[in-house]
């Protein structure tokens, strides 16, 4: 059996995730990480995209983060972030309107225009998260 | 007669404000089981930031940060945010916590300096109206605190306190250490106090773990990204810590006052009861000398 090494995310509302895992994918600001057992320890800044944990039990559990920070060390990884979204909790539906929403800002003067962008950013991880988890 | 229709309409009321006390705290009851574990829910990513600071300050070293320095001219001018609740009937909670915002206030204008004053809750908001102090905002957050406003309005005071608007950004509120014990606390909030300074005060270990880690970005980078989220993360549990004082202070103050009522009920019936014999026994006498009298 593989090894396993202890994953969490942590939000201000509560875990969402606390449970064991053999890989973690994970989006930092740079791209995506990858995490098995034996990793060296890193501390670095989350990004906007999926998160993909694989258990012991051979299952695999998606999940949309949004910022935040990452702690590899000492056989865990812990996901600190504001805001985290179970891909069951995704809809494809209100992503493409969430996109749809943002495309209109994107023209209109006076939009804080970093904004923007992250929220576009949200709305593309979101969908595409939703259209693999359907 | 008069006398005894006077004391069964307080035993009514009595009973009817026993009815409702009871209801409110019941119903503080099961506000605070819910407010306590949002507050509980909090602790572990607060606790987690603060590690993940220290592990990076620590590999830092010497941190210079906008939000850590004082702003190089001081306005002289300070932030003041006062958390209430909305509403009353919770015993000492309110008045204590506006007894420490308004010290504070006096001190600081005081010593000269100027202090612009937020509130948050109603009874703030009537409370600095009366002392015809100006708040320049008042807001209303409800019973649950919610991350996201949370977050909106700690990071107005962020940009605020980062323009140099203000040299200090200060927040009153209650502090909730256990169910038995609540004091009123003055957080500040801005500029952070210096990492090392904080864990002196705390008489904690040092957190960091020896690791040597890899920082993406550089440790400098990640802790300018954290340094806001720390703020941000102490404002919604002072927040939170409020809301939890607030539903335990109301329950403490609705069972004393259902107590309360259930005494005077108890002292009522007895005066209703002697009153009642009392006119029984005039009566009787009233009879037996009107009949001695006919004989």
């Amino acid at each position: 059996m593989a090894e396993t090494f202890h994953c969490s995310i942590v939000t201000p509302t509560g875990p969402l995730f606390d449970g064991d895992a053999i890989y973690a994918s994970f989006p930092a600001w740079d791209g995506q990480y990858g995490m098995m057992v034996g990793k060296s320890p890193l501390l670095t800044r989350l990004g906007t995209g999926s998160l993909r944990i694989d258990t012991p039990e051979g299952t695999s559990r998606w999940f949309l983060l949004d910022g935040g920070f990452a702690q590899a060390d000492k056989g865990q990884l812990v996901l600190l972030t504001d805001s985290a979204m179970a891909a069951e909790d995704v809809s494809y539906e209100q992503a493409e309107a969430e996109l749809a929403d943002v495309a209109d800002r994107v023209s209109k003067p006076g939009e804080n225009q970093e904004q923007v962008c992250r929220d576009q950013a949200r709305a593309y991880a979101k969908r595409s998260l939703a259209r693999s988890s359907s | 007669m008069a006398q005894i229709r006077e004391i069964k309409k307080r035993l009514t009321a009595v009973k009817n404000i026993q009815r409702i006390t009871k209801t409110m705290q019941m119903i503080a009851t099961a506000r605070f089981t819910a407010a306590l574990q949002s507050a509980k829910a909090t602790q572990p990513y607060t606790e987690r930031i603060r590690t993940l600071v220290n592990e990076v300050a620590a590999a830092a070293g010497d941190i210079e940060h906008p939000l850590i320095n004082d702003p190089e001219t001081s306005p002289n001018r300070e932030l003041l945010i006062v958390i209430t609740s909305d509403r009353g009937l919770c015993g000492a909670y309110n008045g204590t916590v506006l007894r420490t915002a308004l010290h504070q206030y006096r001190n600081a204008t005081a010593a000269g300096r100027e202090v612009e004053l937020h509130t948050i809750g109603k009874k703030a908001a009537g409370f600095f109206k009366f002392q015809r102090i100006k708040a320049a905002e008042t807001h209303l957050f409800g019973d649950r605190p919610d991350y996201d406003t949370v977050n909106r309005f700690a990071s107005q005071y962020i940009d605020a306190f980062t323009e140099g608007r203000y040299d200090a950004v200060r927040v009153v509120y209650m502090q909730f250490e256990s169910t038995s014990r609540q004091r009123p606390e003055v957080l500040q909030l801005l500029p952070l106090r210096r990492l090392d300074e904080e864990s002196d005060a705390a008489e904690t270990k040092p957190t960091a773990t020896g690791a040597t880690y890899e920082f993406s970005p550089s440790a400098e980078g990640l802790l300018a990204a954290l340094l806001p989220q720390t703020v941000k993360t102490m404002f919604f549990q002072a927040m939170n810590d409020a809301a939890v004082s607030e539903q335990i202070m109301r329950m403490v103050a609705m069972k004393a006052a259902t107590e309360n009522a259930k005494d005077l009920g108890r002292s009522l019936v007895q005066q209703f009861n002697r009153a009642r014999q009392t006119q029984i026994t005039t009566e009787l006498m009233e009879v037996i000398s009107g009949a001695a009298a006919l004989e």
